[in-house]
C-alpha cells in the first residue's frame, strides 16, 4: 500500500518537473532537491544535481552526454576537464530500489567511452567494461543501457574505457537507490560526494592523466575548499552523508569535526546494526562507497575533510627543498641580489599594493591554500568543506557562527596564567 | 763669344731641371689629408710643432674614459709605426727630386807639357742617357712616389681599423668580465642559499657539494674573464703606443658613439673597387714598369755615353772648340732583350691588377654577406632569444612563487639566462668585426682574414656544462 502509494506520487512528481525534456535533446541538469514530493528525501548533491529523467511506459529514462567541460575547481582554477551534461562530475542518478531503467549514454568526446555501473547488479551485457561486456561507444554514438535496480544503496558510474585517462579527466558521477521498504529512522538530510583526485599543473588547463602519485587538485564532488558548498543543517536533524571514492590512487580518510557518525552502508548493502560502530573519520577507499548517519547535536560551524594533510592542499608542489629553520628573508635577499627579475618583480609587487613580495603565480593555479574565515585565513583547501549547525533553519549559507559568550578560543590573560601556576 | 753663350745655356739649362724637396712638401700634406678623408681621424700636418701639441692634447685624453674615435686619435698621435711611415714617404719624395735631377757634367782636363810648349785638352760632357730617359725617370718615380702614397694611406687605414677592432674586442672582453661577475653572483647566493640549508639539517651532503661546485667553477670562469680582460687591453695599448703610466688608460662605457652608414651594399662590388688602395698602387707600378718598356734600343746605343764640348789648345794652333760624344753600335745588343723584359715586367704587373681586383670583389662580397647575416643574428638574438631567456627566469620566478620549484630552480635558470648573455657578446663581437671589415674594405683596405678564435664567452668553457 505504502509502496504503491510512493511509487504513484514518485512517478508523477518526476513526470511533471521533467516533462519537457525530450529525448535526444541535451537534458538539462538542475540542483536536487525539486521534487519534494518524491516518497523519499531527496538526496542532495553539494555543489552538483539530481540528473532529469522522464517517464515512459513505466521505465525511468536517463541520458547522458558524454563531453569536455570546462570546470572550476575554485575561482582563479579551471580546466579542460571531461564530464556528463556539461558538468563535471556527471550528474546524480537517483532512483528507487525495483525501479526499471533506460541510461543513453551519447559519447561526444574525441575517443571511444563506456560507462559501467559500479556496485549494480546488472546482465554481464549491461556493466559496461568496454572490450569485455560490450564494445566501446564511438564519438557520435548514443548506446543504451537498459537494467532494473534490484537493490538500494549508494553506487556509482564511471568510464570503463581507458580508465585510467577517463577518471583522471573526470568521467564519474554518483547514483542513489533509494529503498522500497526504509528501515531505520528517517533522515532529514541526505547529502551525496564524490571523491576524486586531479593533476592540474599551475599554469596548465587540463588535467594530466599520466600522472601516478603526485595529485594536486583534491576534490569533493569536483571542487576545492574553498568552493565547497557548506552543508547547512538544523540542530537535532538526523543527518545521511553518502561518500563515493573514484580516485586514481588514493583513499580518503573523511573526518567530521564535532560529533561522531555511524557508518550504516557500502556499496555492498546496509551494515547490519550490530556490526556499526562509532567513529569520527570515515575512511572510503578507492573504488568503494561509504554511508554515515548521525544527529547533528552540536550547534557550530564544523569542518569536514581528508584527514591525508596533503589532501588538503591545493597545488602545492613536493619536490622543492624543506625551508623550514631557515630565515626566511635569506633567500629573499639572496635571490634580490643575484636575480635582477626576482628584484623588479618585488618591487612591482610593492608598488601595486602591500602584498607579499613574491606575489605573481602562473595563471590559472591555486598554489596557495586557504579561504577566509570569521577570524582569519583558513590555511585549508582541497577535501575540505563546512558543516553549518544552526539553532533553527538557516538561509543561504548561514552565514558564519556565532559562539556564545565564553566559547571562544582567546589568548589567556596575565590573571589566568598566574592562577593556572602556566609560565609565560 | 759664340762657347761662352753655349756655356751659359748649359748652366740654364741645368738649374730648370733642379727642384728642390720643399717643393714636394705638399704631397705630405695631400696624404694626410686623403687618410683624414679616409678614417675620420685627424693626423696633423706631421709637422714637429704639430706632433708636440697633439701629444699634449691626448695625454688627458687618456686620464679619463677612451672613447673608440679617441683611441683612434690617439693611435695616429702616438703609434711609432705612423712616423715610420710618414718617414718612408719622405724617402719617396727624396727619389722624386733625384729623378728629377740631371746628372752632373763630367769635365776631363788632358795636358800635355812638351819641351815647346803645352797642350790642353778641356772636355765637358754630360752623360747622354740620362738626358734621354730624363723625362721618363721623373715619370717613374712619380709613379713609385703615388704608390707610395697609396701604400701609407693603407697603413693608416689598417693601423685605424686595427685600433677600432681591438676596441671592440677590449669592450667585448669588459663585458664578458661583467657577465662573469654576475654569474659568480648567482653562484654564490645559490649555494649561500644551499649551506644554510644544510646548517638547518634540510639538506643532504652531496647536494651542498654540488652547489660549491657550481660556485667554484663560477669563481674559476671569473678569473678566465678576467685574464682575457688583461690580454685583450695588452691588444689596443701597443697599437695605441702607449707605455707607462699613459697605459692605464680606461675604456668608456659604451653609448653608440658611432653609427655604421653601411650605404647600398648592392653597390658593395664597385665600391671596394673604387676605394681599394692596393688597386692604387698597382696602378701606380703599372706606370712605372710603363716607363721601363721600349727603351731598349736606346739604352743599347746610349747606355754609357755622353755628349758634350771639347776644348783644345794646341802649341801651334791655340784654342779650338768643338762637340764631343761617343755612341755604341748596336751590332750585338740591339736592347731587343730588355724591352721583351721590360714588357713582361708589365704583363706581370697587369696580371697581378687583374688578380687583386677578383679578390677585392671577392672580398667585398663575403664581407657584405657576413656583415647581414651577423647583424640579423644579433639582432634577432637580442630581439627574440635573449628576451626568452629573461621571460624563462621571470616564468621560473611565477612557479617558484607559487611554490611549485624553489630557489635553487631560479638560480639555474639565471645562470641559463647569463650564459646566454656571454652568447650574446659572442653575436655582438662578431657583428662589430663584420661592420668593421666592410667599413675598412670601403676606407680602402681589404682586412686580413681573421686567425684568431678569440671570443667572449670563451670564459665559459671553465664553467663547466
Ligand atoms: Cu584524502
Amino acid at each position: 500500500m505504502t509502496s504503491t502509494r510512493r511509487e504513484f506520487l514518485q512517478n508523477s512528481a518526476f513526470a511533471l518537473t521533467v516533462g519537457s525534456a525530450l529525448p535526444g535533446a541535451r537534458p538539462e541538469t538542475h540542483s536536487s532537491g525539486v521534487v519534494a514530493a518524491a516518497p523519499f528525501r531527496p538526496v542532495v548533491t553539494p555543489n552538483g544535481a539530481t540528473a532529469p529523467h522522464r517517464i515512459v511506459d513505466g521505465v525511468k529514462v536517463f541520458h547522458l552526454v558524454a563531453e569536455e567541460v570546462r570546470h572550476t575547481f575554485a575561482p582563479g582554477l579551471d580546466a579542460f576537464c571531461w564530464g556528463y551534461n556539461g558538468k563535471v562530475h556527471g550528474p546524480t542518478l537517483e532512483a528507487v530500489e525495483g525501479d526499471k531503467v533506460r541510461i543513453y549514454v551519447t559519447n561526444r568526446l574525441e575517443t571511444a567511452t563506456t560507462v559501467h555501473w559500479h556496485g549494480l547488479y546488472v546482465p554481464s551485457g549491461m556493466d559496461g567494461v568496454g572490450g569485455l561486456s560490450q564494445r566501446s561507444i564511438e564519438p557520435g554514438e548514443t548506446f543504451l543501457y537498459e537494467f532494473t535496480l534490484r537493490h538500494h544503496g549508494t553506487f556509482m558510474y564511471h568510464s570503463h574505457h581507458d580508465e585510467m585517462t577517463q577518471m583522471a579527466m573526470g568521467l564519474m558521477g554518483m547514483i542513489v537507490v533509494h529503498p522500497k521498504s526504509p528501515s531505520g529512522p528517517p533522515v532529514d538530510r541526505d547529502f551525496v560526494y564524490m571523491l576524486s583526485e586531479w593533476r592540474v599543473i599551475p599554469g596548465t588547463r587540463r588535467p594530466d592523466p599520466n600522472e601516478m602519485t603526485d595529485f594536486n587538485v583534491l576534490t569533493l564532488n569536483g571542487k576545492i575548499f574553498p568552493a565547497t558548498d557548506p552543508l547547512v543543517v538544523r540542530r537535532g536533524d538526523r543527518v545521511r552523508i553518502r561518500f563515493g571514492n573514484l580516485s586514481a590512487m588514493d583513499h580518503h580518510p573523511i573526518h567530521l569535526h564535532g560529533h561522531s557518525f555511524t557508518i550504516t552502508a557500502t556499496d555492498g548493502g546496509d551494515i547490519p546494526e550490530s556490526a556499526r560502530w562509532p567513529e569520527t573519520t570515515v575512511l572510503v577507499p578507492t573504488g568503494s562507497t561509504r554511508t554515515i548517519e548521525f544527529v547533528a547535536t552540536e550547534p557550530g560551524d564544523w569542518a569536514m575533510h581528508c584527514h591525508m594533510t596533503h589532501h588538503v592542499m591545493t597545488q602545492m608542489g613536493h619536490g622543492i627543498p624543506n625551508i623550514i629553520g631557515l630565515d626566511p628573508s635569506l633567500i629573499d635577499e639572496k635571490l634580490t641580489n643575484a636575480v635582477p627579475e626576482y628584484a623588479a618583480m618585488a618591487q612591482g609587487a610593492m608598488n601595486e599594493s602591500a602584498q607579499d613580495l613574491a606575489s605573481e603565480t602562473p595563471p590559472n593555479s591555486l598554489p596557495m591554500v586557504g579561504g577566509n574565515g570569521p577570524y582569519g585565513t583558513i590555511t585549508m583547501s582541497g577535501m575540505f568543506t563546512i558543516m553549518k549547525v544552526r539553532e533553527t533553519e538557516p538561509s543561504g549559507d548561514g552565514g558564519w557562527y556565532a559562539p556564545p559568550a565564553g566559547t571562544l578560543a582567546r589568548p589567556a590573560t596575565e590573571a589566568e596564567l598566574s592562577r593556572d601556576g602556566i609560565p609565560k | 763669344m759664340r762657347g761662352n753663350r753655349g756655356l751659359y745655356l748649359w748652366v740654364l739649362g741645368l738649374c730648370s731641371c733642379t727642384a728642390g724637396l720643399e717643393n714636394t712638401a705638399h704631397i705630405e700634406r695631400d696624404v694626410r689629408t686623403r687618410i683624414e678623408h679616409r678614417t675620420g681621424a685627424e693626423v696633423g700636418d706631421g709637422t714637429a710643432d704639430w706632433q708636440k701639441r697633439a701629444e699634449a692634447e691626448c695625454r688627458p685624453w687618456l686620464r679619463e674614459p677612451l672613447t673608440e674615435e679617441r683611441a683612434v686619435r690617439v693611435a695616429l698621435i702616438r703609434n711609432a709605426s705612423v712616423h715610420a711611415s710618414f718617414a718612408r714617404l719622405g724617402i719617396a719624395r727624396a727619389d722624386l727630386v733625384q729623378a728629377g735631377l740631371i746628372a752632373n757634367p763630367i769635365l776631363d782636363l788632358n795636358a800635355k807639357f812638351f819641351r815647346f810648349g803645352s797642350e790642353v785638352e778641356v772636355g765637358l760632357a754630360q752623360p747622354f742617357l740620362d738626358l734621354l730617359l730624363r723625362p721618363r725617370r721623373r715619370a717613374q718615380a712619380d709613379a713609385d712616389l703615388r704608390a707610395s702614397e697609396a701604400r701609407i694611406v693603407e697603413e693608416m687605414v689598417a693601423l685605424v681599423y686595427s685600433v677600432r677592432r681591438a676596441f671592440a674586442k677590449q669592450r667585448a672582453a669588459q663585458s664578458a668580465f661583467e657577465v662573469a661577475s654576475h654569474l659568480v653572483r648567482a653562484a654564490q647566493s645559490s649555494r649561500e642559499v644551499m649551506d644554510s640549508l644544510a646548517a638547518a639539517g634540510n639538506v643532504i651532503k652531496p647536494q651542498q657539494t654540488e652547489q660549491e661546485i657550481v660556485q667554484s667553477r663560477a669563481q674559476l670562469s671569473m678569473a678566465r674573464a678576467e685574464a682575457q680582460q688583461i690580454e685583450a687591453r695588452e691588444d689596443l695599448t701597443h697599437l695605441l703606443g702607449l707605455f707607462g703610466e699613459d697605459a692605464a688608460w680606461t675604456l668608456a662605457p659604451a653609448s653608440g658613439e658611432r653609427r655604421f652608414e653601411p650605404g647600398d651594399l648592392s653597390q658593395a662590388e664597385a665600391r671596394a673597387v673604387a676605394a681599394s688602395l692596393l688597386l692604387e698602387q698597382r696602378y701606380a707600378q703599372i706606370d712605372a714598369v710603363a716607363q721601363r718598356s721600349g727603351m731598349g734600343a736606346t739604352e743599347a746605343i746610349f747606355g754609357g755615353r755622353s755628349i758634350g764640348l771639347a776644348a783644345k789648345r794646341e802649341v801651334e794652333a791655340g784654342w779650338g772648340f768643338g762637340p764631343a760624344g761617343s755612341l755604341a753600335l748596336p751590332i750585338f745588343d740591339s736592347g731587343d732583350v730588355r724591352d721583351e723584359a721590360a714588357e713582361a715586367a708589365l704583363r706581370v704587373e697587369l696580371a697581378e691588377l687583374t688578380q687583386d681586383a677578383v679578390e677585392v670583389r671577392s672580398t667585398a662580397r663575403r664581407l657584405r654577406e657576413r656583415w647581414i647575416s651577423r647583424s640579423r643574428e644579433l639582432r634577432y638574438r637580442n630581439a627574440v632569444l635573449q628576451p626568452l631567456h629573461t621571460q624563462l627566469v621571470r616564468d621560473v620566478l611565477t612557479h617558484y612563487n607559487a611554490m611549485q620549484v624553489g630557489p635553487f630552480d631560479v638560480f639555474s635558470a639565471r645562470i641559463r639566462e647569463l650564459r646566454a648573455q656571454a652568447e650574446l657578446l659572442d653575436a655582438a663581437y662578431e657583428a662589430d668585426l663584420a661592420r668593421l671589415d666592410l667599413e675598412e674594405l670601403f676606407a680602402g683596405h681589404a682586412p686580413r682574414e681573421m686567425q684568431e678564435e678569440w671570443r667572449p664567452s670563451m670564459f665559459l668553457a671553465m664553467s663547466g656544462e
